[in-house]
């Protein structure tokens, strides 16, 4: 029997931590006494050891900064340029102050100007929850390779119970973290306004290449965008779907600039 | 930012809040030794300015692991003598490492009185683990920093949901599991082929 499963993953995250009670102590101290135990151990402690490392990168990059800001500022006022001279501060960086302001001036011209449609009327007319084509319950034909609880899940979604469905899937999630399970738990979450939630699961989604969700997780991203108010960052988004030729969404992405003029 | 010294009496607390997350507290610090330190490495040991600076950043990262791991529970002795403690030892090993000779100004170092204090930090990563590093670089910038929040500053379920603005420890538990997820993924279709090696 493998080793590799989410009970032994999530002791040795414990052990790694230096999170283990007295008995798990026992149990980890037995378990490694399996060769094929140890492998998965030392793994994971390699990877441990990578996130040290790149959590002190992080930190070291946070501390330079903070010394740049606190010490060059409070000394001198004065840094060099890229040629060697120094010049003060402020003459170095009045043209970004300028360009700053004239960006910022812009942006709130752009955010204040009048609206055809609202938010909310803009989502109610272009968010589409995404078909479930694949898990149905067929009277008289049960398969018997998918759970009864993803069917079940995909049941609440198709009849258009996102909070039943959102925790279903949220659910399966924390047993497996399949790809397609977390896309439907996006879309219900949008269904409920939890947008937030939603951006964090298609984030995740989007940044994996070659995924079958990639490209709609794109889309809904920028439709929980707008649910936020988060109206600029929705609006770069979809201006890339939308000259994208090959996106599934391209016309739909159009159609909602063409109802935001 | 209060940069005036820390006082022996303050300094627990400090070290209490900076282990619970509070990351102005590890910037105070940061801040009140700073330039006594670089004038002492400069001073004692003729490093040049940017060299003591940037040990000096290695020394507060190696104390800020320290903390978070319970290793500095009770810091019998003052603070500021502990980083330079650490200091010492960081400066000492960089001559060793560059095979040199430390020039030590004897003057300046008898007055600080300073005994080198082992950082107790793992900082040379094995082959295995460098591309590992690589994969972990490669991740999004919302898992990197949730799976760095969890696990290089070991942050509790409820403060990583507090700092990345969830609405409950749920969304941690799976955003976590899709996070290494994607991790396992990356390692496996970029990195399988060096790791085997």
């Amino acid at each position: 029997m493998s080793v590799y499963t989410p009970e032994n993953l999530a002791l040795i995250e414990r052990k790694l931590l230096g999170q283990l009670t007295g008995e798990e102590a026992r149990t980890f101290e037995q378990k490694l006494k399996d060769s094929e135990f140890q492998a998965l151990y030392k793994a994971e402690q390699d990877l441990f050891q990578a996130f040290q490392s790149a959590g002190r990168a992080q930190l070291k990059a946070d501390l330079q900064a903070l010394d740049a800001q606190t010490f060059v500022s409070r000394s001198t006022n004065q840094v060099p340029d890229a040629s060697g001279k120094v010049r003060p501060m402020f003459q170095k960086y009045a043209a970004w102050a300028v360009a700053a302001a004239v960006v910022l001036l812009l942006g709130l011209v752009y955010v204040l100007r009048p609206q055809s449609m609202s938010n909310e009327e803009l989502l109610a007319a272009h968010f589409e929850p995404y078909p479930n084509e694949q898990y149905r319950i067929q009277r008289g034909a049960e398969d018997s390779t998918v759970s009864k609880s993803v069917l079940e899940a995909f049941y609440y979604y198709d009849s258009g119970d996102y909070e039943v469905a959102a925790e279903k899937f949220n659910f399966l999630n924390q047993k497996a973290g399949d790809q397609e399970i977390e896309f439907f738990e996006a879309i219900s979450l949008m269904k409920i306004n939890r947008w937030q939630e939603a951006i964090e699961i298609l984030t995740s989604i989007s940044e994996q290449s070659g995924s079958k969700y990639q490209k709609p997780a794109d889309w809904y991203k920028a439709l929980s965008l707008i649910g936020l108010n988060r109206t600029e960052d929705a609006n770069t988004l979809i201006q890339v779907i939308s000259t994208d030729n090959t996106h599934p969404f391209q016309q739909q992405a159009k159609a909602l600039l063409e109802a935001r003029k | 930012m209060n940069v005036a010294n820390i006082s022996t009496a303050e300094q627990q607390q400090v070290i209490d809040s900076i282990r619970q997350g509070d990351r102005e507290q590890l910037n105070r610090v940061y801040v009140a030794y700073r330039e006594e330190f670089v004038g002492w490495a400069v001073r004692s040991y003729r490093c040049s300015e940017e060299d003591a600076c940037d040990i000096y950043q290695d020394v507060i990262i190696a104390f800020y692991e320290n903390v978070v791991n319970n290793k500095v529970k009770d810091l019998k002795s003052q603070l500021r003598t502990y980083l330079f403690g650490i200091g010492k030892f960081m400066i000492l090993n960089r001559f060793q490492q560059q095979k040199r000779q430390p020039v030590v100004d004897v003057n300046a170092e008898r007055q600080e009185e300073i005994d080198p204090v082992s950082p107790e930090v793992l900082w040379e990563l094995t082959d295995r683990q460098r591309v590992l590093k690589q994969a972990i670089d490669g991740l999004g910038e919302t898992c990197r920093k949730l799976l760095t929040l969890l696990y290089y500053h070991k942050y509790a379920t409820e403060s990583v949901m507090a700092t990345m603005g969830y609405n409950n420890t749920n969304v941690v538990k799976s955003q976590k599991n899709r996070c290494m997820k994607s991790l396992r993924t990356i390692i496996k279709e970029r990195y399988q082929e060096e790791l085997g090696r």
